[in-house]
């Protein structure tokens, strides 16, 4: 068994219920009972044969059969070890409530807050335990119980929490919002000690502001021009992506994780695909892990051009936001000839990826390859030096290094901190440990630095698919595995055996085994994961998302306070947001 | 001199004038890449996802056999099909009605794919913008006629197989050997 499972069994015999190591999987999971968890939590974030000092995700999962019937699921990410343990805690219906661990990771504010939300756990000592996702007042119920219908409820004039169309519209102008509602919007008061009577204003922006991309809506306490307080409304964008995944078999998935990050959505295809891969413990020809780094690599490109050109759009550069869209629209109309879409591509399939890369696409990417390094230089020449945007980006949105650990930050973002995390070095895969690249670090951890780093990525990206391209195999493109993969074509048509897999996999799906695993991928905006619980049938029993674009706005208060106003669209920018994936 | 360098650079906007000069570059070589849509159109590829059609054989009867897998496949419930035998010839099904909820669909080719005998294409149609969003429920006479005007090479129906099975397409050309 491994060391450390060992440590903490003789550690905390009361606390710690039962082990377990997935060696196929590489996964360590440990049971512990709800009352004690912080004591667990605390060591494994404190001692250093531990070291979890990186959170990545906190999720939930209900058995309505059980006697115990939620379980609360965290996962933790060790740095300096790079391992991941996972730590679960049952509680029962009747009384559902489980040590905050905010004390330890202040990163864990807001996925406690979305596990309370969707699934109606309390955290005892949290301090800001409200709904996240869904609106304030909705009393519907928690949906991801497994109670909670799955299917739509019919017309939006039978909810009757929403406003209804066919009645007179509510009066109600001028009223004066209460000082109980705008509580949660303010800090603590301080006691002062002058005369001098202070008064802070609550401005709202957002949901529907240009320079939110999408619609999230904050709520800014202002001390004259400097925020004291930034509380983000999420959930405007909440489609309800992973209680939809659990009435969809495996392969149904793969469209709908399209709609999670739009701007690069190859990139969640992947991550996706890889868990259930690895809930399979399938491999894939060599061939279509090429293709897969290649893909995920244009799509980084594209979402880090995507970001630059709006970032500086929003800062008001507007002209290097119509030259990263030229580049942009060249890669595009690559996958449009690659899988026929051009942002919803549902390219990846379970075993392999759709279609293969013809001789002249990859021409085409070669040819763009070899113009980007002058282009990036051209973005440079416009922004590096440029007065404007160096002070609005230098020293602006810092956080430093242990911070950004400690609320669960990735990506670019935590690597502009100075710490050198990419997943694609700690748990290699595709064809990430066959090529030669590096990782970009900052030291500031301003948004300048995010900037570079992400400069620095679009270089590299390119350098992994040029020695990609130069080292692709013949071969086939997806696994040679028909009971999970469909037949080709043409063998459908032809034989009747081929025929039946083909009728069993499109009506019923694949049935993995029972089990339940987390797999990482390094998005372009940060490690988007993805937790797949199986209990044996060709549907997830449980899916959860761990989206990069959530997390960071965790940290977003904790990045804006001090600052002026003016900067706030910049720390918006900063993380790259993309709110489909922020709200799921 | 480094100091004096940087203070000349400050006070004339140096790096200004280099980004107003890779600016003003473009303007000598102006080579507009956008298209005036909807006077110009884009040469759109040949798998392009768009608007979804029902096909037929070169005799003009329908390849579907109302098997109901695109309705099993499709992740967001857009198909509904009502199969149905083929009046007078009891061994052969068809869709006698076929509906598809566009409003729902994502264009992710699964149906497609799932499809035993191609009767389903993936046209390069994509404006299909309308005024009342009931239009785009579409039944089956407006699926084959999609189909009509975007495919207008049909594929051969070869009737050398034994009555008694239900019908499938295995006129397909040029086999790839199975592996044993
Ligand atoms: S393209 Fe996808 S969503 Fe649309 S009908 Fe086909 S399977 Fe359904
Ligand atoms: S899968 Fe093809 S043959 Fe079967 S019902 Fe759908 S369109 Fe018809």
């Amino acid at each position: 068994m491994h060391p450390l499972l060992d440590t903490l069994k003789t550690k905390f015999p009361e606390a710690v219920l039962a082990v377990q190591e997935d060696k196929q999987r590489g996964d360590l999971s440990v049971r512990v009972a709800a009352p004690r968890l912080l004591e667990v939590a605390r060591f494994l974030h404190d001692d250093p044969v531990a070291a979890f000092d990186h959170i990545t995700d906190i999720c939930s999962a209900d058995y309505p059969d059980d006697q115990e019937r939620f379980e609360v699921i965290y996962h933790f990410l060790s740095l300096p070890h790079g391992i991941r343990i996972r730590v679960k805690a049952r509680v029962t219906e009747e009384h559902p409530v489980v040590p905050s661990i905010t004390s330890v990771w202040k990163g864990a504010d807001f996925m406690e807050r979305e596990v309370y939300d969707l699934m109606g756990i309390k955290f005892s000592g949290h301090p800001d335990l409200r709904r996240i996702l869904m609106p304030e007042d909705y009393d519907e119920g928690h949906p991801l119980r497994k109670d909670f219908p799955a299917e739509g409820r019919g017309w939006r004039s039978r909810f009757d929490f929403l406003p209804r169309l066919d009645e007179a519209p509510v009066a109600e102008t001028g009223r004066d919002i209460p000082e109980a509602e705008k509580r949660v919007f303010r800090t603590e008061p301080q006691p002062s000690s002058s005369s001098r009577r202070t008064e802070e204003l609550l401005l709202n922006m957002g949901p529907q502001h240009p320079a939110t991309h999408g619609v999230l809506r904050v709520v800014l306490e202002l001390d004259g021009e400097r925020i004291t307080k930034a509380t983000a409304d999420l959930g405007y964008l909440h489609r309800g992506v992973e209680k939809l995944a659990e009435g969809l078999a495996y392969m149904q998935i793969i469209p709908h994780t399209d709609r999670l990050d739009y701007v690069c959505s190859m990139t969640n295809n992947y991550a996706y695909v890889r868990t259930v891969e690895k809930l399979l413990g399938l491999t894939i020809p060599e061939r279509a892990e090429y293709i897969r780094t290649i893909v995920a690599e244009m799509q980084r490109i594209i979402g880090h051009l995507f970001w630059l050109g709006t970032q500086a759009l929003d800062i008001g550069a507007m002209t290097v936001f119509f030259w990263t869209f030229r580049e942009r629209e060249v890669l595009l109309d690559l996958f449009e000839k690659l899988c026929g879409a051009r942002l919803t591509l549902n390219y990846f399939r379970i075993g392999g990826v759709d279609s293969d890369f013809t001789p002249d696409l990859v021409e085409r990417l070669r040819a763009f390859l070899k113009d980007f390094p002058a282009h990036i230089e051209e973005y440079e020449t416009l922004l590096q030096t440029n007065r404007i945007w160096v002070a609005r980006t230098k020293d602006v949105a810092v956080i430093s290094a242990e911070d950004a650990i400690n609320f669960g930050l990735t990506g670019p973002v935590l690597r502009a901190s100075g710490v050198a995390y990419d997943v694609r070095k700690l748990e290699p895969y595709g064809a990430y440990g066959k090529v030669d690249w590096e990782v970009p670090i900052g030291k500031n951890g301003d948004t300048y630095d995010r900037y570079w780093v992400r400069m620095e990525e679009l270089r590299q990206s390119s350098r992994i698919i040029a020695q990609c391209l130069d080292q692709l195999p013949e071969g086939p493109i997806v696994a040679d595995a028909p009971k999970i993969i469909p037949p080709p074509k043409a063998h459908v048509m032809r034989d009747m055996e081929s025929l039946i897999h083909h009728f069993i996999i499109f009506t019923q799906g694949f049935k993995p085994p029972k089990g339940e695993t987390y797999c990482a991928t390094e998005a372009p905006k940060g490690e988007l994961g993805f937790f797949i619980i199986s209990d044996g049938s060709p549907r997830p029993y449980r899916m959860k998302i761990r989206a990069p674009s959530f997390v960071h706005m965790g940290a977003f208060d904790h990045m804006a306070r001090g600052y002026l106003i003016s900067d706030i669209v910049t720390i918006f920018g900063t993380y790259d947001i993309v709110m489909g994936e922020c709200d799921r | 001199m480094t100091k004096f360098t940087a203070w000349i650079k400050t006070i004339i906007f140096y790096e200004i004038l280099v980004g107003m000069k890779a600016t003003l570059s473009h303007l000598l070589h102006y080579k507009p890449i956008t298209l005036q849509y909807p006077h110009e159109k884009r040469t759109l590829p040949d798998s392009y996802r768009g608007m979804l059609a029902l096909l037929r054989y070169d005799d003009g009867t329908e390849k579907c056999v109302g098997c109901d897998l695109c309705e099993a496949a499709c992740p967001s419930r857009v198909i509904k099909v009502f199969s149905a035998e083929v009046p007078g010839e009891p061994t052969k099904r068809y869709a006698k009605e076929y509906y598809m909820d566009m409003t729902r669909c994502l264009f992710c080719g699964l149906c497609v794919d799932a499809c035993p005998v191609d009767a389903l294409g993936m046209t390069r149609e994509f404006e299909w913008a309308v005024y009342d969003k009931r239009q785009l429920r579409l039944n089956k006479e407006q699926l084959l006629a999609i189909g009509d005007r975007s495919y207008p090479v049909r594929e051969k129906r070869l009737e050398f197989q034994h009555p008694n099975v239900a019908f499938f397409n295995v006129a397909f050309k040029g086999l790839p050997e199975k592996e044993s």
